[in-house]
């Protein structure tokens, strides 16, 4: 029985005024994966989560999640789905308490000790604001907020962005236990290569206008042997 | 939503410019103009204007182009004339002395803005009859309701009970309908004397309210009955010659004498759309009606209030801009108008 | 899910509700306390006569306090919205997205007209002390053009922050300037009695631009 992918996107095409960011991109993300999205820096790796998300809307093309034009996803849907926005953008006016008070209202599916198991490990007074907190105790907020809300696919936005070795390495350990042990789909994207080659199932890198290979990661190291994947991803864009 | 965004911004704008613009043109284009000053003159028997051009000094201009100095206005001016010893001390046939020409000089206006507004329902009560025979400030005020006119006392506030019982009844007895519609009065003791309010009740009957000795007193002008007086303004002058005027509903000004009678006079005048003024001296009244459009002049014998004369005088036309404005130097509401 | 919203407006907003909440209470103090002065030393007739003979109602000052208080409100719930874009976290949960602006929106308007509902009846408990019925039914009548004010201000501000465009920021705040200098053009009591349900129409149509600014933003319009 064919399984219907998480993620879909056909015939993207988008430009940023002149400028193209791609055309007639393609690709499938299935259930159960890990996929990193490489590229360098304006090859459109956020502009495809703000597409994905429903905050960009394509010149041309269509994406769908769980089966929904990503244009007209239900609330149902968004439930099914945890967000990381780049930098661990969160609601920073609230305490951990508040902000845990304020997520489980909106995710029947909420573990509660997912989140407090995290927190634990902070060592922050609990009426603390978030916004008083450093960026690697802010990325484990927001890490444990995504694992919280049991979501089916979860979508993360360069989640290394600002965080130094010992969290981002804490962070890819957690998501990739989490996400193997519940058979979550995670699609992601980081300028961080080297936290990848751990982590994801699968790789899409793109290059200025287009993707350039979408394969499994393990696949494509062996195709490079003695290469680590970030090697493999200047290979393959160029230098610089 | 965004489409409904871009028509209420679209539409917005569009009522903004039709707004500013107009407003902005005709700001930078429109020269304000004046007219001149223009009395009945009892020497002359003809409209007379205060002619200012350069070169002419004080100089009065009759209808017929005829130039004249200040004793074409005798009475306007008699204090100045009086001063230089060449005040006549005969005019119109009869022997006129300075007091008695002050005595009777009169002057009134009526302001459409004044009128074309909300106005409370509140009207303060000066003690016409007063110990010391200077008016004091009002201690009382009347409260127009709708089934009763109240009394009462501004320094606590509370209601003057047996004050206001006596008054409704004065006025139900004089054939008073409630609620009352338009009051005439000058709450204020900077006058030589106080004769309260004109009232007109629900049937545009009129009415007088004074206060003498905290009694207030009721008195009903009959012969105003059916005229439909829509608008009053109370006179208070020196030499008692009226109580008031009166517009009825086919906006023929009357003059209410003190006696109670009623003279309609030949002037035509809206307060609601036309600015009023009125000087008058010994022999003659002349009343002033004015729009955007122009001006109208009517000399009244101040004897009997009988027409002598008219003049009419349109403003030079000037085109403004068309668009929309708020308000209006007619009324006192915000309101939008082309 | 409704109240997690409410709390999460209370949340950003709580201490600026007080601050204006306290500074409201303030200014309409000060207001009453002059006129108590001068019913003190001159009686309250001088209040009875500023009210019928002058055009005033005794409580200019308090003017612009609801239009200012509007302003704030909205841009103490708003700016945190659009700060690094944090409206995308608000959009992505799993509720109605215009059910979850109007619920934002609703929380600011009912917080300021509470906040005007005190300021007015406060007005008119210590003004019945002093003229009355009437009198009092004019300065309420002629205040609620302010707070018609407050409304805009919060709205068009709100509207303001979440246009992610500048061209239609610029054009917001012209339509915002033009619709504040309409609502403050006259201080003639009782101006605007009978121009007031159009107004307050108006007004509440405003509410669509915010629905319109998160629709561009969504669509990743911006500049």
């Amino acid at each position: 029985m064919q399984v219907e992918p998480v993620i879909s996107c056909e015939h993207l095409t988008h430009y940023y005024g002149k400028r193209k960011i791609y055309e007639d991109l393609n690709f499938t993300v299935e259930p159960g994966r890990i996929v990193g999205l490489l590229g360098k820096n304006g090859t459109g790796k956020t502009t495809t989560i703000n597409i994905l998300m429903g905050y960009l809307k394509p010149q041309s093309g269509r994406c769908t999640l769980f089966g929904e034009d990503v244009q007209h996803i239900s609330p149902e849907t968004r439930r099914r789905i945890a967000l990381l926005l780049e930098g661990h953008v969160q609601y920073s006016y609230m305490s951990i308490g508040q902000i845990e008070k304020f997520y489980s209202a909106f995710y029947p599916k909420w573990n509660r000790d997912a989140y407090y198991g995290l927190m634990e490990k902070l060592k922050v007074a609990p009426g603390q604001k978030i916004a008083r907190m450093s960026n690697g105790q802010r990325s484990q907020v927001a890490l444990g907020l995504i694992l919280a809300q049991n979501a089916d696919l979860l979508v993360l936005d360069d989640f290394s962005l600002g965080l130094d070795p010992g969290y981002r390495r804490l962070f890819c350990e957690y998501l990739r236990d989490y996400a193997k042990a519940e058979g979550k789909t995670v699609f992601l994207t980081s300028h961080i290569i080297q936290d990848l080659e751990k982590l994801v199932d699968e790789v899409i890198v793109m290059d200025y206008g287009s993707i350039l290979v979408q394969e499994e990661a393990q696949t494509l190291m062996a195709r490079y042997p003695g290469l680590t994947l970030e090697d493999i991803f200047i290979e393959l864009t160029g230098k610089y | 939503m965004k489409r409904y965004g871009q028509i209420f911004l679209g539409l917005s704008l569009v009522a903004l410019l039709l707004w500013v613009l107009p407003w902005l043109y005709n700001l930078i284009t429109l020269k304000p103009y004046s007219t001149p000053f223009t009395l009945y003159s009892c020497t002359v028997h003809d409209f007379t204007s205060l002619d200012r051009s350069e070169g002419r000094g004080f100089q009065f201009v009759d209808t017929k182009g005829n130039v004249y100095g200040d004793e074409a206005q005798p009475t306007f001016y008699a204090s100045v004339l009086a001063s230089r010893g060449t005040l006549p001390d005969t005019l119109e046939g009869r022997k006129v002395t300075l007091e008695e020409i002050e005595q009777n000089a009169v002057i009134a206006s009526s302001d459409p803005k004044d009128l074309n507004r909300t106005l409370p329902p509140v009207y303060l009560l000066l003690e016409s009859v007063p110990e010391r025979l200077e008016l004091k400030d009002p201690e009382d005020a009347l409260v127009s309701r709708k089934g009763s006119i109240d009394i009462v006392e501004m320094a606590s506030n509370t209601l003057r009970e047996e004050k206001t019982r006596l008054f409704n009844a004065a006025l139900q007895a004089e054939g008073f309908v409630y609620p009352a519609r338009y009051f005439a009065g000058k709450p204020s003791h900077r006058k030589a004397y106080d004769e309260g309010y004109l009232v007109t009740d629900a049937e545009n009957k009129v009415f007088q309210v004074k206060q003498i000795n905290d009694t207030v007193h009721v008195r009903h002008f009959p012969h105003a009955d059916g005229l439909g007086v829509h608008f009053m303004l109370i006179t208070e002058f020196d030499n008692h010659a009226t109580l008031g005027y009166l517009v009825s509903a086919d906006n023929h000004l009357h003059m209410l004498r003190p006696d109670g009678e009623v003279v309609r006079t030949e002037v035509v005048f809206d307060p609601h759309k036309e600015d009023l003024l009125l000087v008058g001296d010994l022999f003659y009244y002349t009343v002033k009606t004015s729009t955007e459009k122009g001006e109208r002049f009517w000399a009244l014998r101040s004897s009997d209030f009988s027409l002598v004369d008219t003049l009419e005088r349109p403003y030079p036309h000037e085109w403004s801009f068309p668009g929309l404005s708020f308000t209006s130097s007619n009324d006192g509401w915000v309101k939008p108008r082309i | 899910m409704n109240k997690m919203i409410l709390y999460k407006e209370w949340l950003k907003t709580r201490w600026l509700l007080l601050g204006i909440l306290l500074a409201m209470a303030a200014l309409t103090f000060y207001c009453f306390l002059n006129l108590a002065k001068v019913v003190e030393f001159r009686g309250a007739g001088l209040l009875w006569e500023a009210l019928v003979t002058k055009e005033t109602v005794l409580t200019e000052i308090l003017r612009y306090v609801p239009a200012i208080a509007g302003a704030l409100l909205a841009l103490g719930q708003f700016i945190p919205e659009i700060q690094q874009k944090r409206l995308k976290l608000t959009l992505h949960l799993p509720y109605p997205q215009g059910r979850m602006l109007l619920a934002m929106a609703l929380y600011g308007l009912t917080a300021l007209t509470l906040l005007y509902a005190l300021q007015a009846c406060a007005s008119a408990w210590v003004l019945s002390a002093w003229v009355p019925g009437e009198l009092v039914a004019r300065v309420l009548k002629t205040m609620a053009v302010w707070y018609l004010a407050g409304w805009a201000g919060y709205l068009f501000t709100s509207a303001l922050c979440l246009e992610p465009t500048w061209r239609f920021r610029v054009l917001i705040l012209l339509v915002a300037a033009g619709l504040l200098r309409l609502l403050y053009l006259s201080g003639i009591p009782e101006a605007y009695n009978g121009f007031f349900p159009w107004l307050l129409l108006y007004v509440a149509a405003s509410a669509g631009l915010l629905f319109a600014g998160v629709a561009r933003f969504k669509e990743g319009l911006q500049d």
